[in-house]
């Protein structure tokens, strides 16, 4: 009898839920409206206020979590651009898989976020919900870290108004100059690591590092795949290629340490591992040699990405179309390039709120323009970040 | 005499306090679910409007399909490890299925498919006298490597011409049929009475007549049907599928079931309603915190040290009973 | 006297065959490689690893607890003793990771005993904590890895702590009280209740004790990679599926102990892992193979009855109804 209660209680519940949804069906636009108009009073249609103006905003950053050095930086990188532009930074960090992503991004919509920005790094597929999603809501959106490969998916996002652009790093300049560094310093044989199955992020940059192996006549031997002992994995590529002298890590840069522990050990000392993401020791891998090439320091997709979908907010967007910008790695080589990173851009933010403000942001510079942002983006180095900071200092 | 009603009346202030434990054990998911909602409710302000509750609606659908039918390998004491991998690889199917034949073809091709392998899995329990956590365990290895090699790049997509597929009203009247058909086979029919008699020990229940192995395999069986649809509505939602569909379901179905209040050792304390109920508080658990501001690093603590606190409030502890 | 040590030698033979034909079969493929000194030791390192971890479970899965944590644990005892060797040096190493993982045990089987839960649902309420715990621990304290804890994880240091390690357990598992009553637990829990060995004290002692010996686990792992990085949403659980596959090799090889059991099935995983290296096919097919060749196994030693009787069934037909 209780049992039959219990349920009775749990089928009124769902019922309950149910009645309400279906309300919704035939009244979506009241709570979205009011919505609107006690947030963002008569700035919706661009027409009334032509200018644009800074306006309080929610951001909401969707990722696959901080545990990992460009998870971690990404989120604290996104933030800088939000907090120069005078916005509250939300974020969902469980986005691991497609259904979460989506999951993530209706969840932060119905927490009033007027912005938001994700990756496909669990396929692109769910990107036509996400923007079906966002027109719904009007919510303007953004992705970093992204290129759409899928022409249907590219022309069904290009009709959406609210959907700004994305920004990604040149994954296959970066791969193809990683094993052009890595030729220089003796690679000749090499074993080709990618973290993950399918990833258009890893294979591009692999397809690069292939290109220039081809014209340098280096020899590709063999490609390990998401493993889950890369010691392991690698020892046992290297009984099985014996030859093999360099490593290419397409990503998961801190298994680096794993690599160069199964060169050592397999009783080779010249060795060159050229690899893609920041971690924690790689001053010490640079410093003694055992890393040779790194690529990382694209946290600054989140900034931009915010920037993007915040001017468009604002009624101020770079561009009336939509637009991509593209990246540069830092690329560090030496432990100098190191110490540099670490001071000036690893944990406080690489731009001042004030260079942000002046740089991106048409309503806190009027003279910003789209060619302007994208020469402010591309400047990114490590080059750049020593005199912007040396000249402060 | 006065010894005797001495006893009875211990007895039944036992039994009284009993009973008290076991009402209780059963209103504290639904308590839960309830501070919850009012919570969140007071932390947002905009937690129970229309849209949000649609959104829990969607969010949970897939889960709530999983972990009905999870309900009942779970009641006979094993769990089908296989579950998520099982839905992700249907996803796949049909995807394929729906880009290569035709749209319909998918439905067919995910339920077949899930059907199959749940088939798969209870034959190699019953026949095979395999133990269920390895060959879940394995049959989770190969269909993670086989979703991952028909994949190319990190996802296939649908036709577009599916995406309007998923309504709010279609999702409703299979989300009701489904529960009705659930809850019906294991409330009120032989299937689910001898799957819990079989949780609570299989010799007992087999003396008492019930073909172990036949219902074992049964329970497999609906499980991975489920799976099977559970992958087709993935493929909706997502439009398409990911080599990281499903990933998480798995641990997302115990996790709910036991929300719920039910123990995954199953037995008597099995119920269809620990699903339900379950998939509802995880759901509002994830949304709410997102919606609150607590989408960052705090979400898994809160969400582990809450699931600590509900098994440890709604959990009978039995010294007698053997629990692994 | 005779007959023991022919029956000594059989199983000793028996217990070595499944490794060795694995490894033969490999070697007639490859024999450039694994006709090698060099490879054998390269293969035993890794199974080393493994086993570890494997040892480290085995006490729990002897009474039927699988602990998915193993993994999560292993990553924060292991942040919080390189962030400790960043004061003491190896010695704050060690220490913090045996304390740590003394600790995250004992509150896992605390959990465990004191809640009464079955151990899946404990290990995933810990994963989800302890996995937590290690991101945010990691993002307030820079961890980097020194050279001198690499020592953990190459030889010799690895050989040391794998021998010592195997020592302890061996006799703990076959020649103490805990042991003994870990075996009749695992045999028969009804029976072995009704003989007054107090059950669930008995599987928290085997969360601790599994601790300690997954601290000799974390210090190998650390040094081995010579890293360690937060895992979220689960997936440090991926972790300890190869090793608990070891273990379940080595639990069903009927001819030996399980604790040797153990390491000849870790063996078995990492030549199969190094051996689709060599025959170039992609590495993470690994657990499917794996998993295909335990679901074979056990296919067979638990149907040998059904086997044998459908053999000596042809002999009988005439006279066997059944």
């Amino acid at each position: 009898m209780k049992k039959l209660l219990a349920l009775l209680l749990a089928l009124a519940m769902v019922f309950c839920l149910v009645a309400c949804g279906g309300g919704n069906d035939e009244e979506p636009e009241t709570p979205d409206d009011s919505q609107g108009e006690t947030e963002d009073p008569g700035t919706d249609d661009g027409g009334e206020t032509p200018a644009g103006e800074q306006k309080p905003f929610k951001y909401g950053f969707i990722s696959w979590g901080t545990a990992d050095e460009h998870g971690r930086t990404l989120a604290a990188a996104t933030q800088w651009a939000v907090e120069a532009a005078g916005g509250e930074f939300v974020m969902d960090g469980s986005a691991v898989s497609a259904e979460q992503t989506i999951a993530a991004a209706e969840n932060l919509i119905q927490g009033g976020c007027d912005i938001i920005s994700f990756c496909t790094y669990a396929g692109e597929a769910s990107v036509p919900q996400i923007s079906k999603l966002c027109q719904e809501n009007e919510v303007y959106w953004t992705m970093w870290d992204t290129t759409i490969a899928d022409e249907s998916i590219q022309e069904m996002i290009n009709q959406d108004p609210y959907f700004v652009g994305t920004a990604n790093e040149d994954q296959y300049s970066a791969g193809y100059d990683t094993m052009q560094k890595m030729a220089e310093a003796g690679a000749t044989d090499v074993i080709v690591v990618k973290y993950g199955v399918n990833i258009p992020t890893c294979d591009d940059r692999c397809e690069g590092a292939y290109d220039a192996a081809e014209e340098l006549g280096i020899n590709m031997l063999y490609e390990i795949v998401a493993p889950e002992d890369y010691k392991a994995a690698m020892q046992n590529a290297l009984v099985a290629y014996p030859e093999a002298n360099a490593a290419f890590l397409a990503g998961s840069g801190t298994q680096s340490t794993a690599v160069s522990a199964a060169f050592e050990e397999a009783g080779k000392s010249d060795y060159v591992i050229g690899a893609f993401d920041y971690f924690d020791s790689m001053g010490e891998m640079l410093q003694d040699g055992s890393l040779k090439v790194i690529n990382g320091g694209h946290m600054v997709t989140g900034t931009f990405t915010a920037v993007m979908g915040i001017n468009a907010f604002f009624g101020t967007p770079l561009s009336e179309e939509k637009y991509s910008i593209v990246i540069p790695y830092l690329t560090l080589t030496s432990y100098e390039d190191y110490e540099l990173y670490i001071e000036y851009a690893s944990e406080g933010a690489a731009y001042t709120s004030e260079e942000l403000q002046q740089n991106c942001f048409p309503v806190f510079n009027p003279d910003v323009t789209l060619e302007s942002f994208q020469e402010f983006v591309s400047n990114w180095s490590i080059e750049d970040i020593a005199a912007r900071k040396g000249a402060e200092a | 005499m006065s010894t005797n009603t001495a006893v009875r009346t211990k007895k039944s202030d036992e039994d009284k306090k009993l009973a008290f434990k076991k009402a209780l054990s059963t209103a504290i998911p639904y308590l839960g679910l309830l501070i919850l909602i009012v919570l969140f409710q007071i932390l947002t302000g905009n937690f129970l409007t229309a849209s949000n509750l649609e959104a829990i609606f969607d969010q949970g659908f897939t889960l709530l399909i999983a972990s009905m039918a999870g309900v009942f390998v779970m009641a006979t004491g094993n769990l089908d490890f296989s579950l998520g991998a099982n839905a992700g690889f249907c996803c796949v199917c049909a995807t394929l299925a729906a880009t290569y034949i035709h749209p319909i073809a998918s439905i067919p091709v995910a339920i077949i498919v899930g059907l199959i392998v749940g088939m798969v899995n209870g034959f190699a329990q019953t026949v095979l006298r395999l133990p269920s956590f390895i060959a879940c365990l394995c049959m989770m290895f190969i269909l993670t490597a086989a979703t991952q090699s028909l994949i190319t790049g990190s996802s296939i997509m649908m036709p577009v011409s599916m995406m309007f597929w998923e309504t709010f009203a279609r999702k409703l009247i299979f989300g009701i049929i489904y529960m009705a058909v659930m809850i019906v086979m294991f409330k009120y029919t032989r299937v689910g009475k001898e799957l819990k008699t079989l949780g609570v020990s299989p010799e007992a229940a087999r003396q008492s007549g019930v073909n172990v192995k036949k219902r074992i395999f049964l329970a497999y069986a609906i499980t991975g049907l489920a799976a099977g649809i559970a992958g087709f509505w993935f493929m909706l939602r997502t439009g398409g599928a990911a080599t990281t569909t499903g990933q998480t379901t798995t641990s997302d179905v115990i996790i709910a079931v036991v929300f719920g209040g039910m123990s995954v050792s199953g037995g008597a304390s099995s119920k269809i309603s620990a699903a339900i109920l379950g998939t509802l508080i995880v759901t509002v658990l994830n949304n709410g915190m997102v919606m609150a501001g607590f989408g960052g690093d705090p979400q898994q603590l809160v969400k582990g040290l809450l699931f600590l606190l509900v098994i440890a409030v709604s959990t009978k502890r039995d010294p007698n009973v053997i629990i692994k | 006297m005779n007959n023991k040590a022919l029956n000594i030698v059989k199983r000793v033979l028996l217990a070595i065959a499944l490794p060795a034909i694995v490894y033969l079969i490999l070697g007639i493929i490859r024999p450039d490689i694994y006709f090698s000194f060099n490879t054998l030791i390269m293969q035993l390192t890794q199974t080393m690893k493994l086993t570890l971890v494997g040892w480290a479970m085995l006490f729990g899965m002897s009474v039927g607890l699988f602990d998915f944590s193993v993994g999560s644990r292993i990553i924060l005892a292991g942040l919080v003793g390189i962030h400790m060797s960043q004061f003491m040096g190896v010695i704050g190493f060690v220490l913090g990771v045996v304390v740590t993982s003394l600790i995250l045990a004992g509150i896992t089987g605390a959990a465990f005993a004191g809640l009464r839960i079955p151990s899946i649902i404990t290990g995933y309420a810990m994963l989800l904590i302890f996995e937590s715990i290690a991101t945010i621990y990691q993002k307030k304290f820079t961890v980097i890895v020194t050279d001198n804890i690499a020592i953990f994880g190459k030889a010799p240091g690895i050989y040391v702590l794998t021998i010592v390690a195997f020592v302890l357990i061996y006799v703990v598992f076959n020649n103490t009280k805990f042991g003994y009553q870990i075996k009749a637990i695992g045999g028969n829990e009804a029976v072995a209740r009704s003989m007054g060995i107090k059950a669930v004290q008995l599987k928290l002692l085997t969360y601790i004790v599994g601790g300690a010996f997954l601290s000799i686990a974390a210090l190998v792992e650390v040094g081995y990679t010579g890293s360690v990085t937060a895992k979220t949403s689960m997936q440090s659980m991926q972790s300890c599926f190869t090793p608990m596959m070891g273990v379940m090799i080595g639990m069903n090889l009927a001819s030996c102990n399980p604790v040797v059991g153990s390491f000849i099935g870790s063996f078995c995983i990492s030549i199969v892992g190094s051996g689709l290296v060599a025959l170039g096919i992609e590495s993470r097919l690994q657990n499917v193979v794996v998993g295909l060749f335990l679901l074979v196994f056990l296919g067979l030693k638990g149907n040998s009855d059904r086997l044998s009787h459908l053999f000596s069934r042809k002999k009988k037909e005439a006279v066997n109804i059944n």
